[in-house]
């Protein structure tokens, strides 16, 4: 054969052999495939591990360099086909392709077998349980249904209770403190443990006679474990007891309430045009209902204290007594009223906004106190001029306050002006301060100074309290017959 | 050598020894004088290379309640992101001198100020500014609309200003003033002629 030739044979038989090697690759490759979103959570006292499970001929593999790499000391060494890990002193061995494996010095048969792929130790995830329990030699807990492993005495437990009473409370006491994600949709909430080995000690699903709270579901599922909570209100979720106590109530168990007289026989005041045609950033699938509630927000509150007025005087106490008077009053004028905070609890800025939205408030006020200055001081949103046109079938949560600022700039001035007359001094002021911006509803912040020549005591006085919540809640029945007569 | 000569050689080399010793005890305190340092002479900030120029700063002040503009001379460099925070440290010095008509604790500061695109401002404070400022709408509004109208003034062109502790963002700056969001320079300019 001429040389040539055998040149080009050499080099085709080259090319051949490369393109099958890549085949070989890409076929190896995608045996191996991920599992989409399958996860995996090992909880040990330690630390809580979660892993994306890896499919291999149709059964779910874990790999296991990252679970014990959460669990103890690990050293790994890889020697073509075989693996060697050295866990907390322990040596386990295993071989790609075998199912036959070494632990701590005992034959290991796993059901399935060892596969090595990309630096990756993995395992049939049916097998890891008992595998870790021979490695570990600590009692091991598979919830396969939840995918979720626990390790030694790395539990949560919790009990649920249910206080039925004027105000329902739906109580999880928790043995450990607890950090989970609370969501909220029309009709229910959603508690998930991401991170927390939490598992119930009662029956899963519980259902109560209550017309508020109907049933409390617990779930585990890809690794998480989630407490399902079904209402016909919105529920607000509230952690004491140090992140041990989850207490869940409806948020008009808060602190709505119906004026005691009804309001005389006129056409009912819609809300504010706007209100009445902008939904709210929830989605809230049932009609607006043309009422005219207001929203009082007393701020801070539980360990959030606000404003040290005094060595002994914080501002969430300030706000909360003043909160409780404008209620008192605005009832008394036949105004219903939803008071956010009524008792020394916490509530974050976000549910605050989410609250007076899902309520559809007519009004929103949150009410603050400062020791600097004198008087009143009432603030609308600072919001860019240019986004107060914002209005349409979706109002975005961070200028959901843009298409209202028009309005809240009336009703402040009609509640300077109310004050102003009861002798009572008062600036109207623009303010960037949570949660204004996130209300789809006129929305005001008072801030209440002590009288000019009056200390900081005065603040608690009750008649600079009385003529204050009198002030403001003539001043909201003002603002409500103007946006009837418009 | 006579028995004589030997003893006044030897109160000589006595009277030497003597002397010699408190020569060395003098030399041994002067040294130890030279070793004292007078004071620390290290320098704990760059120089600051630039000339003289008259900058407005508004300054709050809580027993208004308002903004007031004073006009003071300080040495501004070239580069835009070091004038901010020299303005900046013009008016914080401001309001920690004792006749302060808006204190601010004591060590609070301006880390750095960045310029991005010549439109945004981006406020760097440690910590000490934020967790020691005193808390209220106003007091924290004052301190805020101060900062953002001074560097407008003296920087036309930001529109936009954002504010971070110690390089990270942060709700409020003491319970109630909004740092998570981008202030708009536009809307605090109309809320600084509210608060003249």
């Amino acid at each position: 054969m001429p040389w040539t030739e055998r040149a080009k044979l050499s080099r085709a038989s080259r090319v051949l052999a490369a393109a099958c090697a890549l085949a070989l690759i890409l076929v190896c490759t995608k045996a191996v495939r991920s599992a989409d979103e399958k996860r995996l959570t090992i909880y040990s006292a330690a630390r809580t591990t979660s892993v994306f499970l890896v499919e291999y001929n149709r059964t779910d593999y874990v790999d296991l360099i990252p679970v014990l790499d959460g669990l103890g000391r690990l050293d790994v060494k890889q020697d073509g086909r075989k693996w060697k890990l050295r866990f907390n002193g322990d040596e386990s061995q295993f071989q790609e392709g075998k199912a036959k494996a070494k632990v701590r010095g005992h034959d290991f048969v796993l059901p399935r077998e060892f596969v090595s792929d990309r630096g990756r130790a993995l395992v049939p995830l049916s097998t890891l349980a008992s595998l870790l329990q021979a490695m570990l030699r600590e009692p091991v807990r598979y919830h396969p249904a939840g995918r979720r492993i626990f390790v030694g005495a790395a539990t949560n437990l919790y009990s649920t209770q249910f206080l039925t009473g004027v105000s329902p409370r739906l109580v999880f006491n928790f043995a450990a403190p607890v950090s989970p994600t609370v969501a909220n949709e029309p009709g229910k909430m959603h508690i998930i443990f991401h991170r927390d080995p939490v598992i119930a000690t009662g029956p899963d699903a519980l259902t109560f006679k209550d017309s508020a709270i109907s049933s409390a579901t617990y779930a585990e599922n890809n690794g998480e474990a989630e407490i399902t909570i079904s209402a016909s209100a919105p529920l607000l979720a509230n952690f004491s007891n140090g992140g041990k106590t989850l207490t869940v109530t409806p948020a008009l168990a808060v602190g709505v309430s119906k004026p005691p007289v009804p309001i005389p026989a006129v056409t009912p005041a819609p809300p504010p045009s706007s209100a009445a045609v902008t939904p709210a950033p929830l989605a809230i699938p049932s009609p607006p209902q043309r009422r005219f509630l207001v929203v009082i927000d007393p701020s801070h509150g539980g360990d959030e204290r606000g404003a040290a007025l005094s060595d002994t005087l914080a501002e969430k106490d300030v706000t909360l007594a003043l909160g409780r008077n404008l209620r008192n009053e605005m009832q008394s004028r036949g105004i219903e009223v939803l008071l956010l905070r009524d008792n020394d609890s916490n509530i974050s800025a976000d549910q605050r906004a989410i609250l007076a939205n899902t309520n559809r408030a007519a009004l929103y006020i949150t009410i603050h106190a400062g020791s600097v200055g004198t008087g009143v001081r009432l603030y609308t949103s600072l919001i860019p001029a240019d986004t107060e046109a914002v209005r349409g079938k979706f109002i975005p949560w961070e200028v959901a306050q843009g298409g209202f600022l028009n309005s809240s700039r009336a009703v402040a001035s009609t509640l300077a002006g109310e004050l102003q007359s009861r002798r009572l001094e008062v600036r109207v002021l623009s303010a960037s301060l949570p949660p204004l911006n996130h209300v789809a509803a006129p929305a005001i912040a008072v801030e209440v100074a002590p009288r000019a020549g009056a200390g900081v005591n005065d603040l608690t006085s009750l008649p600079y309290q009385q003529a204050l919540a009198s002030g403001l809640a003539a001043g909201v029945v003002t603002a409500r017959s103007r946006a009837e007569v418009r | 050598m006579s028995p004589r000569a030997l003893k006044v050689s030897l109160v000589i080399l006595l009277a030497a020894v003597l002397g010699m010793g408190l020569y060395l005890r003098s030399l041994t305190h002067r040294a130890e004088l030279i070793r004292e340092p007078a004071a620390d002479l290290r320098p704990v900030s760059a120089p600051v290379n630039g000339t003289p120029e008259r900058v407005a700063l508004f300054v709050a002040s809580d027993a208004s309640g308002g903004l007031q503009r004073e006009d003071v001379q300080i040495a501004l460099p070239q580069d835009h992101s070091q004038r901010a925070r020299e303005i900046l440290h013009a008016l914080i010095g401001r309001y920690q001198t004792k006749d302060s008509p808006h204190p601010l604790p004591g060590g609070a500061d301006v880390k750095d100020v960045y310029i991005v695109n010549d439109k945004t401002a981006v406020i760097d404070v440690n910590s000490l500014f934020a967790d020691a400022h005193r808390s209220g709408i106003l007091v924290e509004e004052l301190t805020v609309t101060s900062m953002i109208q001074t560097l407008a003034a003296n920087l036309p062109g930001i529109t936009r200003v954002k504010f971070l502790v110690e390089g990270s963002e942060r709700q409020t700056l003491a319970g109630h003033a909004d740092l998570s969001n981008f202030y708009d320079v536009a809307a605090v300019a109309a809320l600084a002629s509210e608060l003249h």
